[in-house]
């Protein structure tokens, strides 16, 4: 039975020393700097297909994305000097008994990835969404994380197979998609002591 | 709010269903505040009076019926209509198009098919009354009786979750949600 989640949390990214780089990649946090070419990224209708919005235009983008929500949970991937795509990472709180509420907190992630078609077939969504859950393993010491898609989303699927995560749930037509109607959605989930125990 | 738009009681072959009042909550903290009822509900109730509060303060007294037998509260159960999830332009075509639903027996009457004859009205109720399209169940995946009423409501297991829920005595342990739609939903 639900409860109600705590509010975000003001500061959650203070913990990681960045940027952080990876073999091709540097990580770093989003600044309103970067809202031109992100919004560009997802201007482009074949990006959001699968995402949560689709801006109708760039004061929109700010609208949706410039809050300070957003600010602390959206991260950007560079690839030299080009921004290639956002990533997102929520701390949160799972479902807990009200008694033991203090030790849940926080102690989850919900992660996301977006990547500029003009970059995909090369593995970066999977480097970069790789490196997001040693970061939030190691960096910041979540103990699970999560991630969830539409069904059809071959491409995300692909992702969360490919850095460990395990498909936890399918919803049956519980999520309504602005062309299709309403469609299935996957649940994929990974434990710290799973992401500890897989060779990399 | 919610139950405003139902006709009150309804009645089962044994049970009366209708939304909690202040009456009745003594009745319900009664059943709640018993560790083995309490062991996979939301909490463990020790004071009635700071369970009052919070009753009131998350709003779960505004989404709390109970079940009557014979004039007596023997449980309580519970609707929370929520949004479905959406793309953001799509969002008002979400609006209030599912519920939650859960349920808590007094151990006095367990056993005895009384969980499950409510909740097929609950789940008449939310489809026919609440206009809702998908009804969704969470439940700890070792409590087997409360797996065993969602299977019999039809409901199907769409997640497994492990070690995605923290339990006071227990830990970190599997949770499951069921679900079910109104198009596959045999009344």
């Amino acid at each position: 039975m639900s409860e109600t989640t705590p509010a975000p949390r003001p500061r959650p990214f203070e913990p990681v020393a960045w940027p952080v780089r990876t073999k091709r990649l540097l990580i770093r946090p989003v600044t309103p700097d970067d809202f031109g070419r992100l919004y560009e990224i997802r201007a482009i209708p074949e990006v959001t297909q699968w995402l949560t919005g689709r801006p109708a235009s760039y004061q929109d983008y700010v609208e949706r994305y410039g809050t300070p929500e957003r600010l602390t949970s959206t991260l950007v991937i560079e690839l030299g000097a080009t921004i290639i795509g956002d990533l997102f990472l929520g701390v949160e709180t799972p479902y807990s008994q009200v008694e033991v509420r203090d030790r849940a907190d926080g102690s989850q992630a919900a992660i996301g990835w977006l990547i500029d078609p003009a970059y995909v077939g090369q593995g970066y969504a999977t480097e970069a969404a790789a490196e997001m859950l040693r970061i939030c393993f190691e960096d910041l010491g979540l103990r699970r994380v999560v991630a969830g898609a539409f069904a059809d989303n071959a491409a995300s699927l692909r992702v969360m197979a490919k850095i460990g995560m395990r498909i936890e749930g399918r919803t049956v037509r519980g999520s309504l998609h602005r062309d299709l109607g309403w469609v299935d959605g996957v649940e994929a989930a990974v434990l710290a002591e799973e992401w500890r125990a897989k060779p990399r | 709010m919610t139950f405003d738009r139902i006709s009150w009681p309804r009645r089962t072959d044994r049970i009366t269903i209708r939304p909690a009042t202040t009456a009745d909550l003594p009745a319900v903290f009664a059943v709640r505040s018993l560790p083995d009822v309490a062991e996979w509900m939301p909490d463990l109730p020790t004071s009635y009076d700071e369970w009052l509060l919070h009753l009131g303060r998350s709003g779960a007294v505004d989404r709390m019926l109970v079940m009557e037998v014979d004039g007596s509260v023997i449980g309580d159960l519970y609707v929370h209509v929520e949004d479905a999830w959406t793309q953001a332009e799509v969002k008002a075509a979400g609006k209030d198009a599912q519920a939650e639903i859960g349920w808590c027996l007094s151990p006095d009457h367990q056993g005895k098919g009384y969980a499950t004859e409510a909740m097929v009205e609950l789940v008449r109720i939310c489809f026919e009354d609440l206009g809702v399209r998908r009804l969704t169940a969470n439940a700890f995946a070792d409590n087997a009786p409360s797996l065993r009423v969602m299977d019999r409501l039809g409901m199907t297991r769409e997640a497994h979750s492990r070690a995605d829920s923290l339990h006071r005595d227990h830990g970190w342990i599997d949770g499951v949600t069921y679900a079910l739609l109104r198009e596959d939903w045999t009344g």
